[in-house]
């Protein structure tokens, strides 16, 4: 996926604009749809890291990309907690 | 099982037991805001007169309430953790504190259908209040931005002297204001 600021040099378009519209979408979508968009954001970026690891260990089983795959997912909520 | 069912299951057994909850988080800064992918569902849960270990009992599918109750360090509260035996997605539930904000967000908790399911959520204003709050003065990028988020997004129908109250009792009116100066205009 493109940084913002790129796209937003691409189309000519600040980034403030790009925020607007990002704002102006979510004003129009349901509160509920909001909510699951979370849920299945992560369930996205779960397949992509599933990918990577599978990538980095083309010799790993679906449970050892599982298990490489929730350390990550606690390394992540150790560095939130540290913050 | 799939997350959504996940936490329909725990909303599911929450209604059952009669336990007072509501949903908050990033899920709840989702309802409100601008959605962000979120790792797990937080639930402050007053299971005064019920145990945990009935909500254990009460729930299927394989998923597995740990017995014992930790301390989170962000929220500074107790919490348990459900996990499921397929995803890494958690479910956490948070005691309520004697703290007087986090009496009256929960006080003041709305209903709403989510999922099917009749459920409860904090209100818009006790959202922002509380991401502020957790923010650690601004520390917290994530916080900081689902608070802005969700201004920018409700704009209209927020009740901003509640709002102020509650960040002058926590220090946080100036990360207020500062944000509010970020909302773009209509």
């Amino acid at each position: 996926m493109a940084e913002p600021q790129k796209v937003a040099a691409d189309r000519q378009i600040s980034p403030d604009a790009l925020y607007r519209e990002e704002v102006l979408r979510a004003r129009v979508r349901p509160p509920e749809k909001r909510l699951l968009d979370g849920i299945r954001l992560f369930e996205q970026s779960c397949r992509i890291m599933e990918d990577g690891i599978r990538h980095q260990y083309p010799r790993a089983s679906p449970a050892e990309v599982r298990r490489v795959l929730s350390e990550r997912l606690a390394l992540i909520r150790r560095l939130e907690a540290a913050e | 099982m799939s997350t959504e069912q996940l936490i329909g299951e725990v909303i599911d057994a929450l209604n059952r037991l009669s336990v007072p909850y509501m949903l908050t988080g990033s899920l709840a800064s989702n309802f409100y805001g601008i959605p962000r992918a979120t790792m797990d569902a937080d639930f402050v849960a007053d299971f005064s007169g019920h145990a945990v270990d009935a909500l254990a009992g009460s729930l299927g599918q394989g998923l597995r309430l740990d017995p014992q109750a930790s301390f989170e360090t962000v929220t500074g509260t107790t919490r348990y953790v459900i996990r499921s035996p397929v995803g890494p997605f958690v479910i956490e539930l948070f005691l309520p504190t004697d703290d007087p904000h986090d009496r009256e967000r929960f006080r003041r908790r709305c209903r709403v259908t989510l999922l099917g399911r009749e459920t409860y959520v904090p209100t818009v204003e006790d959202v922002i209040v509380t991401k502020l709050r957790w923010s650690r003065q601004g520390r917290r990028a994530k916080d900081l931005d689902d608070a802005r988020n969700v201004m920018a997004v409700q704009r209209d129908r927020i009740d901003w002297a509640y709002v102020n109250h509650w960040c002058e009792q926590h220090d946080t009116l100036a990360l207020l204001e500062r944000l509010r100066t970020e909302v773009p205009p209509e």
